[in-house]
C-alpha cells in the first residue's frame, strides 16, 4: 500500500514537471515578483539539503573518529545523504528559470555570492555521496573494483565530504544576509549561518532515526534501539546549542518582545522552536523516553517537522510581511512537492531491498502467492486477478491511473497567466443591448469614456474572453481599469484630490467648506477656486528661477502650460482631430480679440 | 574588500517628488524607447506596477507620485547576490543585467531591498527584466529616456556630483517644505538614483534614517560572513584530516603493539613448551 502511494505521488510529481517546463514557471507556481522563492526551493532544495547532513556526521564519527557503535548506520546515513542532496539537486533543476544552464556557477565565479558556494558545495557533495554509494551497490556484482579503490581511499573522501558539507551549510543560512530589511527580525540574523548548521546537524541524525524506525516497520525488522537512542542523543547537542544561540541572538537584537508581541510570526517561531528544540532535548536527554520506540518516534518527527518549519519561515513565510504579500503553493508545485521525496523514498526502498545497506542481507520483501485467476481462460478476470494480486502490475496501474489525473492539475486559466480572482466590476453608465459601445464612468466625474467593447472583445479572442477584463482585478482595486492593459495610460493622475481634501477638512461634515453656494449637486463648478486657500502656492505669474518660488509645487498655469498643452500638441500631431485643446484661446477667452490684427 | 566608490564618472537621476504631477510620460517613454511589450494583468505581478515589461512605474505614497525603478546601487545587492556574475556594474553608475549569464534563481530578487528586478514568468525561457539606466543612451551622449521626457524637470539627470549638489541646494531653499534627506545619498552604501521629498519614502524600500542599514553598504552584510568561509574550510580540513590521522595512526600503533603482544605471547609458549 505504501508503494503505491508514493508511486502514485511520484506520478502527479512527474506531470506536473512535463507542465512546468511546456508552460514557464508562471503557470506552474503560484510564485509572484513579490514572493519569488516558493515550495520547491525552500522545501525541497534547503530542507532537502538540511535532511541528508546525517551523511557526513556519521562519516566524521565512522570513518575518521572510528566509533564502532555508529558503523552499522553509515550506510543508511550515506543512503539518506545521497538522497536528500539528489532530490535536493533534482528540485532546484525545477525551480531555476533556465535549468539548462546549471553548470554556469562553475563557469561563471562570483566569489562574493553565497549561492555560488551553496550551488558549487551542493554539486560536489553531491558527487562524493555519489562515490560513496559506489561500494554498496557494486559489492555483491562483478563490477566489484573501482568499489574496493573507493573503499581504500574512503578517509579522504570522507575529509572531503565533510568540509564541503559543513560550507555549504553555513552559506545555505547565509543566502538570507543579503536580506536584512525584508526578512522578518525574528527569522533575521548576523549569526544565521551558524543557526543553519547546528539545526541542520541535529535535524539530520533526526532524520535518520525516522527513516531507520519507518523502514524497521515497514519491513518488520527490529532497530536497535540503543544505537538510535545514542543517535538522537547525539542529536540533542547541536539542536541545544542552536537553541542557545538562537535565544541568545534574539535578546542581542531585543527581539523577544516582539516574539511575544502576538504577531503571527512570533507563534510561528515558538511552535517551530517547540518542535525543532524543546520537544527532541527533552525526549533525548530522559533515557527511558529515549529508548523507547514510541519516544523516538516522536522525537525524531517533531524535529524534521521543526526543521522543515523552520525553513519554510527564514525562506518564504519571514518575507511575507515586508512584501505585503501572502504565497500559496500552487497545485503543481504541491505535486512536485511531495512527488520528489515520493521518488526519493521509492529509490530508497528498492535499495533497501537488494543492496546490504542495514548491515544485513536485503529486505525482500516477502513471496506473494501466486495468482489464482491468472490460471483461468477467462481474459477480463484473468487480467484483473493478476492486476490485483501481482504487485508490480498494480503498482503500474496505480502509476498510469495516477498520471492521467494528474493532467488536470493545470488550470486552463493558470496557464494563460491569468489565474481569476472575483472582483466587483463597475456597470457602465448607459445599458446598450447590443454592447458595442460602452459609456464607462470610471472615475464617478461624469465625464464617460467610451469604450468600444466590441472590438476589445473580437481583438481578445470573442466570447470566450470575458475574463480577460471582467473580475480579475486584485483584491482591494475597485474597478478593472483600462490602466490594466494599457499601462502607458495615465492611471489616477489628478490635479485636485478630493479625497484628501475631504479628510483634512473634517470629513463628510466638510462638504460646506469648499462648496459654499449650497447648490445641488455640488461640482467643481461651484466650489471655492483653489487659489482662496492656496493663494501662496498658485503664482499666477512664473517665479525667477532659483529663487524659494521656483521650488514650489506647479501651478495651476505653470502645469498647463509646461506638462499638459505640450502633451496635447504631441496627441494632436498624430490623431488631427479634436485640435481645441490645442488652441489658447479655449482658456484665454479674450486672447483672440485682443490679437493685434 | 574596499567598498566601491562613486567614480567621478558616476552619473545620476535626481527624483524631487514635490514637482512629480504623476503624468507617467516616463512610464511612457521608457516603453515605447525599449519596447519592453505590452502588460497582461497576471496574478505574478506585484500591485507596484513594475513587472517584466515596465521598467519605472508611479506609484503613490501618501497621497504623493513617486517613481520607482532600479536604483542602480554604488554597492548593488543583486551583484553581490548573483551566482553567476550576470549583473555588472558600470563606471557610470548604471548596473545592468546580463541575459546570457542568467541561469534564473531569483536569488537577485530576493536580496534586493527595493524589490525591483521582476521575472518573465509566463514563458519558458524566462529572464530577469529591470531598468538600464538607458546605458545604451548614455554612451551616446543621450540622457535616460525617462528623465528626457519628464515634462516638469521632476526627475532630472546629471553627473552624481551635480544631482547631489542640486538636491543639497533645493533642501536648502526650502528647509520647511522638504524633509531634510537626500535619499540614496549613503543608504546602504549610495545609489545613483535619488530622491528629495516631503514625505518619508521607506515605503520603496530605503531604511529608516537610524537604521543600521542607512549607512552600511551591501557588502558589509555578506562580506564579513563570506571572508571568513575559506578559513572555516580550511579549519574543518585540516581538522578533520588530523583528528583521522591521529586516530588512524594510534590504531595502527595498537595493532602493532597487538601483534608484537602475540607474537611475544607466542614465543614465551613456545619457549615454554620447549622447556
Amino acid at each position: 500500500m505504501v508503494k503505491e502511494v508514493l508511486w502514485a505521488l511520484a506520478m502527479f510529481g512527474l506531470v506536473a514537471m512535463v507542465g512546468r517546463f511546456i508552460f514557464g514557471l508562471g503557470a506552474a507556481t503560484a510564485l509572484s515578483d513579490q514572493v519569488p522563492w516558493g515550495m520547491w526551493k525552500v522545501m525541497n532544495m534547503i530542507a532537502g539539503a538540511a535532511l541528508g547532513t546525517s551523511g557526513f556526521i556519521m562519516a566524521f564519527l565512522v570513518v575518521v573518529v572510528r566509533m564502532n557503535i555508529f558503523k552499522p548506520l553509515l550506510r543508511p546515513a550515506i543512503l539518506v545523504a545521497f538522497l536528500g542532496y539528489g532530490s535536493s539537486c533534482f528540485a532546484l533543476l525545477l525551480d531555476i528559470g533556465l535549468p539548462w544552464r546549471f553548470y554556469y556557477p562553475f563557469i561563471h565565479w562570483n566569489i562574493h555570492s553565497f549561492l555560488f558556494e551553496v550551488a558549487l558545495c551542493v554539486t560536489l557533495y553531491f558527487a562524493v555521496t555519489a562515490v560513496e554509494m559506489i561500494p554498496i551497490v557494486t559489492e555483491n556484482t562483478r563490477w566489484r573494483k573501482p568499489g574496493h579503490f573507493i573503499h581504500v581511499y574512503v578517509l579522504p573522501i570522507a575529509i572531503v565530504g565533510i568540509t564541503l558539507s559543513s560550507l555549504h551549510h553555513t552559506s545555505l543560512g547565509a543566502l538570507f544576509l543579503t536580506a536584512p530589511e525584508r526578512l522578518h527580525p525574528i527569522w533575521y540574523s548576523p549569526g544565521i549561518n551558524w543557526q543553519f548548521i547546528l539545526s541542520a546537524m541535529g535535524g539530520g541524525l533526526m532524520m535518520l532515526v525516522l527513516v531507520t524506525l519507518i523502514i524497521g516497520s515497514l519491513y518488520q525488522r527490529r532497530a536497535d534501539m540503543r544505537r538510535l537512542g545514542a543517535v538522537a542523543a547525539l542529536a540533542a547537542v547541536p539542536l541545544a546549542a542552536y537553541g542557545l544561540m538562537k535565544a541568545l541572538d534574539l535578546a542581542a537584537r531585543g527581539q523577544w518582545p516582539v516574539v511575544f508581541s502576538g504577531q503571527w510570526e512570533g507563534i510561528l517561531f515558538l511552535v517551530e522552536s517547540f518542535l525543532l528544540v524543546a520537544a527532541p532535548i527533552a525526549i533525548a536527554s530522559v533515557g527511558h523516553w529515549r529508548l523507547r520506540d514510541a519516544g523516538l518516534w516522536v522525537a525524531s518527527a517533531s524535529t524534521v517537522a521543526g526543521l522543515a518549519l523552520n525553513r519554510i519561515d527564514v525562506g518564504i513565510i519571514g518575507f511575507f510581511r515586508s512584501a505585503g504579500a501572502v504565497y500559496v503553493p500552487s497545485l503543481p508545485e504541491l505535486c512536485i512537492g511531495f512527488g520528489v521525496p515520493a521518488a526519493a523514498a521509492l529509490v530508497f526502498m528498492y535499495v533497501v531491498e537488494h543492496y546490504e545497506v542495514y548491515d544485513a542481507p536485503p529486505f525482500l520483501p516477502k513471496e506473494e502467492p501466486k495468482a489464482i485467476a491468472g490460471e483461468t481462460f477467462d481474459p477480463v478476470s484473468g487480467a484483473w486477478g493478476s492486476i490485483l494480486s501481482n504487485p508490480l502490475h498494480h503498482i503500474s496501474m496505480t502509476a498510469i491511473i495516477a498520471a492521467v489525473a494528474a493532467v488536470g492539475i493545470f488550470s486552463g486559466d493558470a496557464l494563460k497567466g491569468m489565474p481569476l480572482l472575483s472582483q466587483r466590476a463597475l456597470p457602465p453608465l448607459s445599458h446598450d443591448p447590443t454592447r458595442a459601445v460602452l459609456l464607462i464612468n470610471g472615475n464617478r466625474n461624469d465625464m464617460a469614456v467610451a469604450f468600444k467593447h466590441d472590438f476589445h472583445k473580437t481583438r481578445l479572442g470573442g466570447e470566450k474572453s470575458c475574463a480577460r477584463c471582467h473580475h480579475l482585478d486584485k483584491p482591494g482595486d475597485l474597478y478593472t481599469t483600462c490602466n490594466k492593459c494599457h499601462a502607458d495610460m495615465n492611471l489616477d493622475t489628478q490635479i485636485f484630490n478630493h479625497s484628501h481634501h475631504v479628510e483634512k477638512n473634517g470629513g463628510n461634515a466638510a462638504c460646506g467648506k469648499c462648496h459654499t453656494d449650497g447648490n445641488e449637486p455640488r461640482w467643481e463648478t461651484n466650489a471655492r477656486p483653489c487659489y482662496d486657500c492656496h493663494a501662496r502656492d498658485m503664482r499666477m505669474e512664473k517665479p525667477a528661477p532659483g529663487t524659494q518660488s521656483d521650488y514650489n509645487a506647479p501651478s495651476y498655469v505653470d502645469a498647463m502650460h509646461q506638462k499638459c498643452i505640450a502633451c496635447h500638441r504631441e496627441m494632436d500631431l498624430s490623431h488631427k482631430t479634436n485640435r481645441a485643446l490645442e488652441e489658447c484661446s479655449t482658456c484665454h477667452g479674450d486672447m483672440r480679440a485682443n490679437r493685434p490684427q | 574588500m574596499k567598498a566601491p566608490r562613486p567614480s567621478p564618472l558616476a552619473k545620476a537621476i535626481l527624483t524631487d517628488v514635490t514637482r512629480c504631477v504623476g503624468c507617467e510620460k516616463c512610464v511612457v517613454a521608457c516603453e515605447k524607447t525599449w519596447n519592453t511589450g505590452d502588460t497582461i494583468p497576471s496574478a505574478h505581478a506585484a500591485p507596484d506596477g513594475l513587472s517584466g515589461a515596465r521598467w519605472t512605474a508611479i506609484v503613490k505614497i501618501a497621497d504623493r507620485f513617486v517613481r520607482k525603478q532600479c536604483l542602480h546601487c554604488i554597492n548593488p545587492a543583486c551583484l553581490n547576490a548573483c551566482p553567476v556574475h550576470a549583473f555588472e556594474r558600470l563606471p557610470e553608475g548604471p548596473v545592468i543585467y546580463n541575459k546570457d549569464k542568467c541561469i534564473g534563481c531569483r536569488y537577485c530578487m530576493i536580496s534586493c531591498p527595493f524589490t525591483i528586478p521582476r521575472y518573465e514568468w509566463n514563458t519558458p525561457v524566462p529572464f530577469v527584466r529591470k531598468c538600464k539606466f538607458c546605458f545604451e543612451r548614455l554612451a551616446k551622449g543621450e540622457r535616460p529616456a525617462c528623465t528626457a521626457a519628464c515634462p516638469y524637470g521632476a526627475t532630472i539627470f546629471g553627473t552624481r556630483k551635480e544631482m547631489l549638489a542640486e538636491a543639497q541646494y533645493r533642501l536648502a531653499m526650502n528647509p520647511r517644505r522638504y524633509i531634510q534627506r537626500i535619499w540614496g545619498e549613503t543608504d546602504y552604501g549610495g545609489t545613483s538614483v535619488l530622491y528629495i521629498s516631503d514625505v518619508p519614502l521607506e515605503a520603496l524600500g530605503f531604511p529608516a534614517d537610524d537604521a543600521a542599514a542607512c549607512k552600511k553598504t551591501f557588502s558589509a552584510f555578506t562580506w564579513p560572513t563570506a571572508l571568513k568561509t575559506p578559513y572555516l574550510g580550511g579549519t574543518v580540513l585540516a581538522g578533520t584530516a588530523a583528528v583521522g590521522w591521529i586516530i588512524n595512526r594510534r590504531m595502527e600503533i595498537a595493532e602493532q603493539n597487538r601483534k608484537q603482544h602475540e607474537s611475544g605471547q607466542s614465543e614465551n609458549r613456545d619457549s615454554k613448551q620447549v622447556k
